[in-house]
């Protein structure tokens, strides 16, 4: 009576209140990718200069240091792009796994009661009337 | 079959399933059955490990003829333990969440132990549940105690009816159960357990197990918060030159203890996120006192690492420059303006930095005494949006150097704090209390009373540093402490004994030695102070009701003013106190007043802003803040310092050059004076009795302006001392002959004081006008004289006895 009830509540809850805190889960840990590779200021600071490292321009007319100074801050620029850029395109590919093994955890997660079934009357096949 | 009286009024709460769940696999057991479940597969997985990898040995072929045939066998256990792992999990998955989303609804902690007691009583159910007994060990009250009271209360069978209240929380439980069952109140009374204390212990049960599951929570958006972004600082500028000078509060490993995350000063930071998040002129000025403001910055660093913080200021880096240590490395202003400018260049430039400014009052005064000119030189940066400064001031060194400065006012905004009451401390010492004793494996356990103790005595004796840093330091070493005297429970009367050896004060229960040093406090001043009735009474009781603890821990220990002509023992009194109360003499700390006269007097004693100098006083009270602080001479001093005591004498405490708190709570001020002298002798001389003139002197002295009505009315007592009379100046010159004689004994010579020798003593050196001053300089000059003489002659060997006749003379007897 008592594991009865038990199971009950417990199948009640794995087909309604866990569904619910799986999507929180999943939300969760997108979220958290997408802030632990910072994708957001990456993508707004794509074209910024590596670590704001920047020469500024001479005052007044001097055309060869305006141009070599342009050429510095040009140079900065390309390194964060393509540091920057590397590291979107490594944070998407992780993304997408996440985004992929999420779903796959909720398939798992459905299919868990009869996994557990199935594991343990298999199991218990193969050891004692195998 | 068992019957769980109260199991059916549980029956709709939604925690229900948690019940039968924990009825049928506790937490505990479902954790240790998960981790060695976890265990025995990770053989399994390496038994199939090995089974895949053996084939590409050939020498191997007597493993897997072995191995082949049982394959099938240790697949099936494995999926039996693969299910029963998953099962365990699934059950613990379902618990966690159910807990977590019915939080806010009936207790679980509370529930449990109405969902599992057989008992009809549930006195017995809550001290014999295990939540109960993790609450009366937090209590101090131990097993043999319980089952005496359980023993006792089973008897009555008694069946407490079901109250909703019940299911509130575990607090309120045990508080339904005071209230309703008085036997058990008055047991929890003689355990020294009052009503509040059993409640807040509950409380703090019940929330340190609801932690314990939290923590287990890694995918909540708080734990997964507190990982930094990995490339967040990418599209910011370095700033190499001010790290030099400054702590990165989210990154330096001296902060890290410091960033627990919970917020205690709410106001202050959301004042904070408002101002910084500001397009322009963002910037704070924290005012609190002591460490408050910078507390405060902590808490807002937190929430910028956690990531529970405005936009605006996600990846801002709070650095925080140490002020003092940067301003020592400059002597001239060139240099310190040029690398200011440097700083707030970079500043500036780096675009993810938050500016700390620690102690900027002092900054700015010392700057300006090499010249340098911080108004101006910082106001572009101050004004412009590219620039976060949050300043830090204590309070009083806020009044005094900036509240009135128009130009910072313009551009700070000023977040005051408000200083934390002790029940906030408290509630900030259970986490550090808990991180302690993990520190320690368990090996040490606090009572809720001992953490109580400590947040009063970081109070108490909270001198430079916040009341909650004190306790915080005492928490810190009472550890070590506790490993080392074999203390594993720590109470109050432990955290008493080790913060009263720590600063050698009496605290906590009254030893049987003190308590008769207590209760002869008179007798033993006597051995003293001859005379002086009145005066060591009044001394005597104002030190025990210090000492029984009803006195109030906002003011110093004691402050007396003894008035009379010199010579009468005012100031030998001060000593008796410092030997007697604190049994060391060296407590006694001395300052001549009447030195401290003139303009600069003030300064002298509490530091001076301008020059950096610490002042007398406040570097005395910090170097030994217990203690008997003589005042000498009290009235010659300036009108301004007599203004300072005002305060010291009513708060117990001040400030001094730098703004910087200066305790004075654990002081017995003795101030003494001979203002009033004349008057005495005329009164005492006209035959009045020295309880009678007691008014009439205080009124003289507040006529002739010597002391203003409301000092006098801030010292605990004011002591009238008697002129000497001939009867007491002839015990005082005994009293001086024995302490000569002890003094040579020491050297091995035995002095005889003949009756006719005190005589003499009286007749030649008292002075009725200077009291028993003269004669402790005629026994100098008249008997220790010849003695030395004697002694470097030879006259006196060791071993040798003397004396003096009635005419002086030297009688040796070697």
């Amino acid at each position: 009576m008592f594991v009865i009830s038990l199971l009950k509540s417990y199948i009640f809850w794995h087909y309604s209140f866990a569904l619910a805190a799986w999507w929180k889960i999943y939300v969760n840990i997108l979220l958290f990718l997408f802030n632990f590779f910072s994708v957001s200021p990456l993508i707004r600071t794509l074209f910024s200069p590596w670590r704001r490292l920047a020469e500024s321009y001479p005052a007044g007319f001097a055309p060869g240091a305006a141009a070599e100074t342009l050429v510095i801050n040009v140079l900065m620029r390309s390194v964060g792009l393509v540091i920057r850029t590397v590291f979107i395109l490594l944070a998407g590919l992780v993304i997408v796994i996440a985004f992929f093994l999420g779903w796959l955890a909720l398939a798992f997660w459905l299919l868990a009661p009869l996994i557990v079934l199935g594991a343990f009357f298999i199991g218990f096949y193969l050891v004692f009337l195998t | 079959m068992k019957i769980f009286p109260f199991r059916h009024h549980l029956e709709t709460s939604p925690l229900y399933p948690l019940f039968l769940l924990d009825a049928f696999l506790s937490h505990r057991t479902r954790h240790r059955l998960f981790h060695f479940l976890n265990f025995i597969l990770l053989i399994f997985f390496l038994i199939f490990l090995a089974a895949w990898l053996i084939p590409l040995w050939p020498t191997l072929t007597a493993v897997i003829v072995w191995f082949q045939p049982r394959l099938p066998e240790i697949t099936g256990w494995a999926l039996i333990f693969l299910a029963l792992w998953l099962a365990v999990y699934l059950l613990e998955a379902f618990f966690r969440q159910r807990y977590f989303s019915s939080r806010l609804g009936p207790s679980f902690d509370a529930g449990r132990i109405l969902f599992n007691t057989v008992e009809t009583d549930l006195v017995v159910a809550l001290l014999t549940a295990p939540a109960g007994a993790k609450w009366l060990t937090r209590l101090g009250v131990n097993n043999s105690q319980r089952d005496q009271f359980l023993e006792i209360r089973r008897q009555k069978k008694i069946s407490t009816p079901f109250d909703p209240g019940f299911l509130s929380g575990l607090s309120s439980f045990v508080k339904l159960l005071i209230d309703t069952q008085a036997d058990f109140a008055q047991w929890l009374l003689a355990s020294e357990v009052k009503k509040n204390e059993a409640g807040a212990s509950a409380r703090w049960v019940e929330t340190m197990s609801e932690a314990e599951r939290e923590a287990e929570r890694w995918w909540t958006r708080e734990h997964l918060g507190r990982l930094p972004g990995l490339a967040k600082d990418w599209a910011y500028g370095e700033s190499f030159l001010l790290n030099q000078y400054s702590l990165d509060l989210l990154t330096a490993p001296e902060t890290q203890g410091r960033l627990t995350g919970a917020i205690w000063y709410q106001s202050a930071v959301e004042q904070l996120e408002t101002i910084l998040g500001r397009s322009r002129e963002a910037n704070a000025l924290v005012v609190g006192a002591a460490s408050a403001p910078l507390e405060a910055v902590y808490e807002l660093a937190a929430l910028i690492r956690t990531g529970r913080i405005v936009p605006a200021l996600e990846a801002k880096h709070p650095k925080l420059l140490r002020t003092a240590i940067f301003l020592s490395r400059f002597k001239e202003r060139q240099g310190l303006e040029s690398e200011l400018v440097k700083i707030f260049n970079e500043v500036e430039k780096s675009g993810n930095t938050i500016l700390i400014l620690d102690d900027f009052p002092s900054f700015t005064t010392h700057a300006a005494a090499l010249g340098a000119d911080l108004e101006q030189l910082l106001d572009p940066y101050l004004s412009s949006h590219r620039v976060q400064v949050i300043a830090l001031a204590e309070t009083d060194a806020y009044q005094r150097a900036l509240a009135t400065n128009r130009s910072w006012q313009a551009r700070f905004e000023v977040v005051q704090i408000e200083e934390s009451a002790v029940q906030a401390i408290e509630a900030r010492l259970f986490e550090a209390v808990e991180n302690t004793e993990k520190r320690f494996h368990g090996r040490i356990i606090f009572t809720y009373q001992a953490v109580v103790t400590l947040a009063d005595l970081g109070d108490q004796f909270a001198a430079g540093e916040s009341a909650f840093d004190q306790a915080l330091d005492f928490l810190t070493e009472i550890g070590s402490w506790a490993v080392a005297t074999h203390s594993s429970k720590l109470g109050r009367e432990e955290v008493l004994k080790f913060v009263s050896q720590k600063l050698k004060m009496p605290l906590g229960a009254i030893s049987a030695d003190e308590q008769e040093k207590l209760l002869n406090l008179e007798k033993n001043l006597h051995e003293r102070v001859i005379g002086q009735d009145q005066a060591i009474v009044a001394v005597a009781s104002a030190l025990r009701r210090s000492r029984a603890g009803i006195r109030n821990l906002k003011r110093p220990l004691g402050s007396f003013l003894f008035l009379g002509p010199t010579g009468v023992g005012k100031t030998e009194m001060a000593k008796a106190l410092a030997a007697v109360f604190f049994a060391d003499e060296d407590r006694l700390l001395r300052l001549d007043m009447s030195e401290y006269t003139g303009p600069d007097a003030l300064k002298r004693l509490i530091g001076s802003f301008t020059t950096g100098e610490p002042g007398v006083l406040a570097k005395l009270l910090r170097e030994q803040p217990y203690g008997v602080l003589l005042l000498d001479e009290f009235e010659k001093t300036d009108p301004a310092v007599l203004n300072l005591f005002l305060q010291i004498l009513d708060e117990g405490f001040f400030a001094d050059m730098r703004g910087e708190r200066v305790n004075a709570r654990n002081i017995l001020f003795i101030a003494t004076s001979n203002a009033g002298a004349p008057l005495i002798w005329e009164l005492i001389g006209a035959g009045q009795r020295l309880l009678e003139v007691e008014k009439v002197i205080i009124d003289s002295l507040v006529k002739h302006n010597v002391f203003k009505p409301e000092l006098l009315n801030r010292f605990d007592q004011v002591v009238i001392f008697n002129p000497l009379g001939e009867g007491e100046s002839r015990a005082v010159a005994r009293l001086l002959l024995v302490k000569l004689a002890s003094r040579l004994k020491e050297r091995g010579l035995m002095f005889q004081i003949a009756d006719t020798l005190i005589e003499q003593v009286v007749k030649r050196g008292f002075d009725k006008q200077f009291g028993a001053r003269p004669m402790a300089r005629f026994i100098q000059n008249q008997l220790e004289e010849p003695v030395a003489r004697a002694l470097i002659k030879g006259e006196i060997k060791s071993g040798g006895e003397f004396s003096f006749d009635d005419q002086l003379q030297l009688a040796v007897k070697n």
